[in-house]
Formats: C-alpha cells, sequence, structure tokens
C-alpha cells in the first residue's frame, strides 16, 4: 500500500515544494473545501453534538464489529448476493481476479474505491488483460496520467486544465479545448460508451448498512450509478470497518460526510444496494459480490490507542486542515491514503515497511485534524503513540538518540542545568550579533541544522533569571505591602 | 479464502472477548433529539424543497390541479423536443394520467428487448417519486421492475412527478420506512438523488451533468 519506491518523506516533499502549480492548487483546494466545511456545519448548527454523536455511533459499531458483520452478510446472502472474505491483499485480489475470470470478463468500469487502490487493483487486472477504467472523472484524470490520486475527494486537484486538455486530447484523437464543459463532456460520452460495454461494476462502500444488508454508496457525478445499472456484475471492495447498523443511523453519517468533505448538505446521489437485482428487473447487475477485507484493519483492535482509526469515514477533512498537507499536497506522502489520516493508517497497515513508520513525522502536532474530524478521532494522540512505538523499537537515528541522552544528563540535576544553560548562553555570542542570527557553524551542525537555517537562538544580555533570583528575592522582602505602588503615587493616577 | 467463522473469530479475539450472536445493547442510535423535533408544515416543506433543489440547479414547479400540471409538462417537453421519452410504468405512474400528454412523443415501450440499448438513447426520463426531502432538495426513488433505475439516471434530463404529501422534512422520516426491510424485501436499489450530476474535478472548476442527468425538473402536484 505504501508507493514510496525507496524515496524517503523528506525527498518526496522537497520535491512538491518545487511544483508551483501543485502548491497553488493544493492551498486553493484545502482551503475552499476548509471554507465550505465551515459554512455547512455552522449552517447546520449544534455540530458538536453531531461530531459525538457520529463517534458513539461508530464506536459502538467498531466494538461490536463481529456482531454486525454477520448480520450484513447473512442479509446479504438472503438478498441474494454474494460476500467474501479476505484477510489481506493478496487474497482480495485473487477473489476479485476468480470472479473476472469466471465472468470471462474483459473489462471493469469502476467507481471510486480507496480499497482498491490500496490493493492496486487496476494493475493486477492489467496484468490478466482486464481494463480497469476510472470513471470518477478526478480518478479517471489520474489514470490517464499515470498517476497516483493527491486527494482524497478531488484526486487530480494537482493538474492543471490545459495537461488535462493534453491528455484528453490523446485519448480522443482530436485537438480539444482547455474549456471545463468541453473536457468534461468529452469524459461523459467516452465514459459512456465504457460505462455501456464493460462487463464488471467495481465500487467501493461509504456504508454498508447491517440490519438490510445494503451498500450504501455517495456519489456527485453519477458514476457510482452507473456502474451498479449496467454492467451485469457488480464487485463491492468494502473495508471491514465500513459497516453502520441500522437505517436510522444513515442519517447520521448523511449529515456528517458530505458536510465535511465538500460542504455539500448531502451528495448528488446517494444510492443503497441490496443485493442484485431482482428478477424481471430490466436493469441492475444481475451479479453482485462483496469482497470484505481485513489487511490489517483487525490489527488494530483491542488496542486503546490505535482501536478509533477504525471509526474513519474517509471525508478528507483533516487533509484540508493540516499544515503539512497543505503545503506538500498527498503524493508526498507517498501512500494511497495522504494526509493526517494517512499519516497514522499507513504506519499501521504496514507494519513491517520500515520507511513508512517516518509518516508519523509529517505532522506539527498541532491537533487540527482532531478538531475536524466528523468522528473526532484523536489522530493527533496517533501520532505521538506512533512515534513512541518507533522510539521504542529502536527505529531512529543516532544523533536524535544522543541528543536525548545528552538532554537527559544535562536536566537530570539542577547544577548540570546550570552549566548547560551558561555554557549556551556563552555559545550565543557565535551564533547571534544585535538580535539576528549569523551563520557559522551552528548551520552545519547535525540535527539542529534544519531548525536553525530559518530561526535565530534569542539572545539577552546581562543575568539569567535563576542568577538574578537571589537579588530579585531581596528586593521581593523588603518591598511594600501589595496594594501600595512602591512610588508613593496614588492608584489611578499612573 | 478466509472463512466468515475464522474472520469473525479473529475480531472476537482481538477485542478480547467471545464472539457476540444477540443484538447489543444501544443508548446511542440515530440522529439527536433536536434534529428527531425538527419538522415543516406541508406548505413549509414543499417551498423549501424547491428552495433546496434550485440551489442545486435543479427545478421545481408547483401546480394545484392534475390540469395545470398536464400543462406545464406539455410546454416542458415543447421546450425540450426530446426524440425518445421513457417512464415508469407502475400504478402510481398511470395515477398521473399522462397519456394525452405524452401521446404526440415516442416513448420507449419497456419490454425487456434490448432494453438498456434503447434507454441510453432517451433523452428524458419521466418517473414518481416514493419519497422527497425538503430539508435538502431530495429525490427519493425506489426501484423494481415498473420502476426502472435507468430512467433517471441514462437520459439528459429526469423530470420526475411529485405529490406535495410524500415531501418529508429530513432524510430520518423517509428512513423509518425501511427498516422493517429484511433483504429481499428491501427494493435491490434506492436512490437518493439531489439535483442534476456535477464534478469540480477540472481545476476544481463546477461542471454539471458529468455522467448523470444534466436537468432535473420536478413537477409538484398540491
Amino acid at each position: 500500500m505504501s508507493d514510496s519506491a525507496g524515496t524517503t518523506l523528506t525527498e518526496r516533499s522537497q520535491h512538491a515544494l518545487q511544483d508551483d502549480f501543485l502548491r497553488a492548487a493544493v492551498k486553493f483546494t484545502t482551503e475552499r473545501l476548509r471554507g465550505r466545511k465551515t459554512d455547512s456545519t455552522n449552517d447546520l448548527g449544534n455540530w458538536e453534538e453531531w461530531r459525538e454523536r457520529g463517534k458513539q455511533i461508530r464506536a459502538h459499531t467498531i466494538a461490536h464489529l463481529d456482531y454486525y458483520l454477520d448480520q450484513f452478510t447473512t442479509q446479504v446472502e438472503r438478498a441474494g448476493g454474494k460476500v467474501h472474505f479476505a484477510k489481506d491483499g493478496a487474497e482480495a485480489v485473487a477473489i476479485a481476479l476468480e470472479i473476472a475470470q469466471q465472468k470471462n470478463a474483459q473489462s471493469v468500469v469502476k467507481s471510486k474505491s480507496m480499497v482498491s487502490e490500496e490493493l492496486h487493483i487496476n494493475h493486477h487486472f492489467g496484468e490478466h488483460g482486464i481494463e480497469c477504467i476510472e470513471t470518477d472523472l478526478g480518478e479517471y484524470i489520474v489514470q490517464l496520467a499515470h498517476e497516483m490520486p493527491s486527494h482524497i475527494i478531488i484526486p487530480a486537484i494537482h493538474m492543471n486544465r490545459h495537461q488535462i486538455a493534453e491528455l484528453f486530447s490523446s485519448e480522443s484523437g482530436e485537438q480539444l479545448s482547455s474549456e471545463t464543459s468541453v473536457l468534461a463532456g468529452f469524459a461523459r460520452r467516452k465514459l459512456r460508451e465504457k460505462f455501456m460495454q464493460a462487463d464488471i461494476g467495481m465500487t467501493g462502500c461509504n456504508f454498508a448498512i447491517a440490519e438490510s444488508g445494503s451498500v450504501v454508496l455517495f456519489s456527485n457525478e453519477g458514476n457510482g450509478r452507473m456502474v451498479t445499472t449496467l454492467p451485469k456484475t457488480h464487485i463491492v471492495m468494502m473495508g471491514m470497518e465500513r459497516i453502520i447498523p441500522t437505517w436510522e443511523d444513515l442519517e447520521v453519517m448523511a449529515n456528517l460526510l458530505p458536510r465535511s468533505a465538500t460542504g455539500q448538505k448531502l451528495t448528488v446521489y446517494l444510492s443503497a444496494m441490496t443485493g442484485p437485482r431482482r428478477q424481471m428487473e430490466l436493469d441492475g447487475a444481475e451479479d453482485m459480490h462483496i469482497i470484505i477485507l481485513d489487511n490489517g484493519r483487525s490489527n488494530q483492535l483491542g488496542s486503546p490507542e490505535f482501536q478509533e482509526i477504525l471509526h474513519c469515514i474517509r471525508c478528507g477533512a483533516c487533509l484540508n486542515v493540516c499544515p503539512v498537507y497543505r503545503h506538500i499536497g498527498g503524493h508526498a506522502y507517498g501512500s494511497v491514503y495522504p494526509g493526517p489520516i494517512g499519516a497514522v493508517l499507513t504506519p499501521l497497515l504496514n507494519p513491517e515497511d520500515e520507511q513508512i513508520q517516518e509518516l508519523s513525522y509529517a505532522s506539527s502536532l498541532c491537533g487540527a485534524c482532531y478538531d475536524a474530524c466528523p468522528v473526532k478521532i484523536p489522530l493527533h494522540d496517533m501520532l505521538v503513540h506512533l512515534r513512541r512505538k518507533k522510539v521504542e523499537a529502536g527505529r531512529t537515528s543516532r544523533w536524535e538518540r544522543l541528543a536525548f541522552r545528552g538532554f537527559a544528563a544535562a536536566f537530570g540535576s539542577s547544577k548540570r542545568y546550570r552549566l548547560a544553560m551558561n555554557t549556551a548562553r556563552a555559545l550565543q555570542k557565535v551564533t547571534v550579533k544585535d538580535g539576528s542570527r549569523m551563520s557559522g557553524f551552528l548551520d552545519m551542525a547535525p540535527l539542529i541544522k534544519g531548525w536553525h537555517e530559518h530561526r535565530a537562538l534569542p539572545y539577552s544580555e546581562g543575568k539569567s533569571f535563576r542568577d538574578s533570583w537571589q537579588d530579585l528575592q531581596q528586593e521581593l522582602r523588603s518591598a511594600p505591602a501589595q496594594g501600595s505602588p512602591a512610588d508613593g503615587s496614588k492608584e489611578g493616577e499612573k | 479464502m478466509t472463512s466468515k467463522a475464522e474472520f469473525l473469530s479473529n475480531i472476537a479475539s482481538r477485542l478480547g472477548r467471545e464472539r457476540v450472536t444477540t443484538p447489543p445493547p444501544r443508548t446511542v442510535k440515530g440522529v439527536p433529539d433536536f434534529w428527531r423535533q425538527y419538522s415543516l408544515s406541508l406548505a413549509e416543506r414543499v417551498e423549501l424543497f424547491g428552495e433546496e433543489l434550485e440551489k442545486l440547479g435543479g427545478n421545481a414547479e408547483v401546480y394545484h390541479s392534475l390540469e395545470q400540471l398536464h400543462a406545464g409538462l406539455n410546454q416542458l417537453l415543447d421546450e425540450l423536443k426530446p426524440g425518445s421519452i421513457m417512464t415508469w410504468d407502475d400504478d402510481v405512474m398511470q395515477s398521473w394520467q399522462l397519456q394525452s400528454v405524452l401521446a404526440p412523443h415516442h416513448v420507449l415501450v419497456n419490454d425487456g428487448s434490448n432494453f438498456i440499448q434503447a434507454a441510453e438513447q432517451c433523452m428524458i426520463g419521466i418517473t414518481g417519486v416514493d419519497y422527497a426531502i425538503a430539508n435538502t432538495g431530495t429525490l427519493v426513488l425506489c426501484t423494481n421492475r415498473e420502476k426502472m433505475r435507468s430512467a433517471s439516471l441514462l437520459p439528459m434530463v429526469h423530470i420526475a412527478l411529485v405529490r406535495a404529501e410524500q415531501i418529508k422534512t429530513r432524510m430520518g422520516e423517509v428512513l423509518e420506512n425501511f427498516s422493517s426491510f429484511q433483504a429481499l424485501d428491501a427494493p435491490s436499489s434506492i436512490h437518493f438523488i439531489s439535483g442534476p450530476s456535477r464534478s469540480s474535478d477540472i481545476e476544481n472548476d463546477l461542471s454539471i451533468g458529468v455522467h448523470g442527468p444534466v436537468a432535473v425538473h420536478v413537477l409538484v402536484l398540491t
């Protein structure tokens, strides 16, 4: 699931920071989505109560996940659908391939599914000669460009219309202008052909309703409806945690998800599929398969620190408020899930990937993600827990360990502390002059070099507070009683 | 292949307990109380529904008699000049008595042969609704053979006929009707439709009518 391909977070971030268009696009998109969420949640009112509600429902569901999955899958089967359980990505891909091969499928039209990206389904199907076509407009664009999506909700924000026009022009064989209506018109016509011809429709699952065995999809473009109306077979890729108990609970999610993702009151389409088409119906899939995926999710159950990560409803609100994401965009995370959710989920789902554990450092720990989360997942706490785990596992740099040992030594006794502080004050004279930084050897010092490049140490003249304390104490003891100004002037006159 | 029993047992053991097989008690279910109490009068619901739909780029007209509604529909069809039209053909649809309005137009017969190809060629889809929601300007359509999914999806224009009493204040009132569904009782699909299809994937610029209908016209009969 991590696509870092041997690069580091720092390298990818540096790369992202050079791309002016990307930075402007990410800034614009995140500000806009953030602003719209704020307007929309203020409009609804009592947002904190809604959040608490969402959290309670998700918490109850995850705490009883075995019960609700049992109920859900039993109902799906009663409605004529088929259910498959996959403990990991490889199993899920194998199951999907088997279904496709049984149907002699040559093409699959997909509406948005993060799980399918987690599994690199398109790649695996491609290797078996089965074409997977993304139909969400943004996903279609990144697919044509052979790129990864850079945002959960708006995947192609890193591309400008001229790039998109070029892509579509070469796909269509004719020169298309870069006007939105022309580009969208091309996508509509082209993808419609694909919808009509495809053998399989593949979707994700925003919420699975346990009480009736229904799969609920939220979409704006209508592609979610197209891929579940036209092809004969429907495959649902479902993370095991994407479940809610009842229809009644859907109303809560319907108020939380669209407002958090884009500020809409509701997405244009909210579709609930319960099994395949009934006998005699003229449209809809004839065969429905739901693949329920674990892939490391169940490892978070029972963990008081990380179980709540399974509450996520994939709205993307945390991306839009994160000071890190807003600067580097999604690709820099090198994983399918970017932003704060990705910084926690990706290391957790890939514990054997040492490099990707660094994602927990893609954060200033400001906590904005927690504030933004519609189901109150304490992502900011989880990032600290992940860092702690990394330290406990001994996976930190030699310099960091040395620095902390030095810290422990210096701050371990008041004598050593004072010596350290006085030494530091003396050293300052080498780096700060007239209140501004001087370049010098500290620019090359390991560990603090990054910090020092852009900041000046505070420089103070005279004695430190500690050294002055003796004299200050004397002053205090001989000062007049509180309430009367020392210089004899009356109160209020100063 | 992992079996269901293995999958569920793994979950239970991670949670540090035996499998739960009876409905776990819940203290928190559905929306907060203040939202349950949100309820508007019929006239308010009709008005709000129209307002919300207009905000989404859809169109709502209110008529006070079936004759007026027929006249309105006639006018709309004249403006749109459709090639083919597809319609729902359940009993409720029959009760709208559209025969005379539709007579001059080519209407698809839903006999199943090449249905999808024919439906795809239709410019207009005319449906009823099962419910509507004022709060979000939403139409709720339940699928069966006579109330096919394609009618509200494939054509460029979706025309929906709504009786005012079908309009509820909020979504929960509609969802209550689904709580009793058990598997096959449930419609194979239920669609909540709020306006024409849209996307902002190209440089955050809004496009209308990406895959679903480009226009949604709702005729409300009070």
